[in-house]
């Protein structure tokens, strides 16, 4: 009986989504122009909605390459500052020895900027100083050559690799193993040989975010650069990657503290990580601003659709009273208008969400990121618009389904 | 005796502002199963409003008024749908055929709301098309119809659900002669039949087709006569 009663209550279910689409067809005009709101309201959602999850995964990108277990280490905030509390070559001896197993690479964080002419070729270059084994924890594509290595540390060769960009502006050839370059550091000048070139291989979305450099890349060893008496600000850490970076960040942050007679708190350690997640909830809370602006439009959009679904009741006053007269219940009434405003701003909903997504497939392929569409917003935006469909249709649905037959009937 | 209707002290007053209206005064009647009626007056004599109380489309303000032993002015505004779609078939002066549909699916529609099932929808909606000579304009919109035709579909409509009543109001309104006179056609034999029918007019050629009529004035019957030698044709 009960499931009788149910595949009856089913045909006229069907029977009124029939109805609905006939109506929204036989006014297409005023059909799609009441769609538009929805529309244009469903599809900024989405694309804003996705530009930020594609600007998500491009940071994803950028920290993959900077490295996840990377971390800098600061001296931060000393009132009364003393030469000891520099980093010495002798504190990064003992801090290798020290986090052997835990910290995989360690180095000071400096480079140098020098002006390099070759054949009335002048460039400005940066000069990162590492340790050896720089590429077995930072991937570092090599062209030519070799990697700065354990041989030139120890003897502080005066060698440079250099990126395949600095190479082409200065030689006008990629391959320039056994070529010197001469460069200035702390006003002494030196003739550098070239033992490697490598590429940087940035995505364009990268370069178009840091801008152009005026300054191309090269690595030299950090012992070349400074004396061994020298003291540093700050060290380039890579922590073994089984272990937390924080954790180990403490560790050597009390460790160090305690060695120089100072508090934790006079260091800063910073991992990518950190920067990543607060990179990612500016792009996330930027996102949600945006598409709750967006989101305004939606409202707009049902707004139009509760103005056309009243013209829609008034004209249809007679067909209401005729349906009423024939046996029509106010919940069949009811349900009537209630699927046409939902129908009408479902399909505004899904057209939308087509344009969306088709606009931000467009835009990426523009800029060449790779974009990414969540398909739960897809069902929320669809979802959403059927939603503000019934929620702004009930009211004129509830007017026409209480009109009283007898003046409907009357009505001209 | 087997009173379909029975209408005891009704009275219907209209409220506009401070004017009241006294549609009917006090009206008493009673139908029997099997009767073709036909309610004549003026404008204005409380014949429309007698027949949208009839049709449960309208309450007494007083009264009382029982279609098939249910007290009609006791019923919430759906269990009124309820009785219109099953105990009531209503033909229009206008015809009020829904315009966006076509011919098949405006005869349907009782039955939709009826929650009949689809095959058996179908099935009666075209019996009922053939029976009112309109089986070939089964997809016909409304507006491609002449007015007897879509009187025909209104009557093929009405009688959907198989309705113990028929109410027609000044169905040949707005028909020519050769139109009325075959609208009356379907009546009567829709009559013979064995069904009942209560018909409003002002006409006397097409009251004269009634086997009683019944006349208004100012709100008041003033005749109600039965036709010489007039039967129900149910024994």
């Amino acid at each position: 009986m009960k499931t009788e009663r149910k595949k009856v209550l089913q045909i006229i279910w069907f029977e009124n989504i029939k109805i609905a689409f006939q109506s929204i067809l036989s006014n297409k005009m005023r059909s799609l122009l009441t769609m538009l709101g929805i529309i244009i309201g469903i599809s900024s959602v989405i694309s804003i909605v996705s530009i930020g999850d594609s600007m998500k995964g491009v940071m994803d990108d950028i920290y993959k390459d900077v490295g996840k277990n990377r971390a800098y280490l600061y001296i931060n905030n000393i009132e009364d500052f003393r030469s000891t509390d520099f980093f010495s070559f002798e504190d990064l001896d003992i801090l290798k020895e020290r986090f052997n197993n835990k910290i995989i690479y360690i180095c000071p964080s400096e480079s140098l900027r020098s002006d390099v002419t070759v054949n009335k070729n002048t460039i400005k270059l940066k000069m990162t100083c590492v340790d050896s084994d720089y590429d077995k924890v930072q991937e570092v594509k090599m062209l030519y050559g070799r990697m700065i290595n354990k041989g030139d540390v120890d003897r502080k060769s005066k060698v440079i690799v250099l990126e395949q960009a600095a190479a082409m502006k200065l030689f006008k050839k990629e391959n320039v193993i056994g070529k010197s370059i001469r460069i200035k550091i702390d006003n002494v000048l030196e003739d550098l040989m070239i033992v490697g070139v490598y590429k940087i291989d940035q995505s364009p979305i990268l370069s178009l975010l840091q801008g152009q450099s005026v300054y191309e890349e090269s690595y030299i060893p950090y012992t070349m650069a400074f004396p061994s008496y020298y003291g540093f600000y700050g060290l380039d850490i890579f922590v073994n990657e089984k272990l937390s970076v924080s954790s180990v960040g403490d560790e050597v942050v009390s460790y160090i503290a305690n060695m120089k007679h100072r508090v934790p708190e006079n260091y800063w350690f910073y991992t990518a990580e950190e920067d990543q997640a607060s990179a990612n909830s500016v792009v996330g809370g930027l996102s949600v601003a945006v598409a709750a602006i967006a989101a305004i439009s939606l409202v707009v959009g049902g707004i139009g659709i509760m103005n056309i679904m009243l013209v829609s009741v008034t004209e249809r006053t007679r067909e209401i009273g005729i349906k009423k007269a024939l046996g029509a219940r106010t919940k069949d009434v009811l349900f009537q208008f209630l699927i046409e405003s939902a129908t009408l701003s479902a399909i505004g909903g899904i057209v939308g969400t087509v344009t969306g997504i088709g606009l931000v497939m467009l835009g990426g392929s523009l800029i060449s990121i790779p974009i990414v569409v969540n398909p739960a917003s897809i069902l929320i935006a669809v979802i959403f618009s059927m939603v503000i469909g019934v929620f702004f249709g009930y009211y004129p649905a509830k007017k026409a389904a209480k009109s009283d037959p007898i003046d409907a009937l009357r009505y001209e | 005796m087997n009173n379909i209707i029975s209408i005891k002290n009704l009275n219907k007053i209209y409220k506009t502002g401070s004017v009241e209206v006294h549609a009917l005064k006090n009206v008493n009647l009673n139908i029997e199963d099997g009767e073709f009626i036909a309610i004549m007056g003026h404008s204005g004599s409380g014949k429309s409003t007698l027949m949208n109380i009839l049709g449960c489309l309208d309450k007494p303000t007083e009264g009382q008024y029982i279609l098939e032993g249910l007290e009609i002015s006791k019923q919430s505004p759906d269990e009124l749908s309820f009785i219109r779609n099953r105990k009531i078939g209503f033909v229009f002066q206008s015809f009020n055929l829904i315009p966006r549909i076509n011919v098949f699916k405006n005869v349907e529609l009782p039955m939709i709301y009826a929650k009949t099932k689809l095959l058996k929808r179908k099935e009666r909606a075209l019996e009922l098309l053939d029976k009112v000579g309109l089986g070939d304009r089964l997809t016909h919109l409304p507006n491609e119809l002449s007015g007897g035709q879509k009187q025909r579909v209104a009557i093929a409509r009405a009688l959907a659900n198989n309705p113990p009543i028929i109410l027609a109001d000044e169905p040949t309104g707005n028909l020519d002669t050769q139109s009325s006179n075959e609208i009356m056609g379907i009546f009567t034999k829709l009559h013979e039949e064995g069904n009942s029918i209560i018909l409003v007019t002002h006409e006397p050629d097409i009251a004269k087709y009634a086997n009683r009529v019944i006349v208004f004035r100012d709100g008041m019957i003033i005749e109600d006569r039965k036709k010489e030698g007039a039967s129900n044709n149910l024994v």
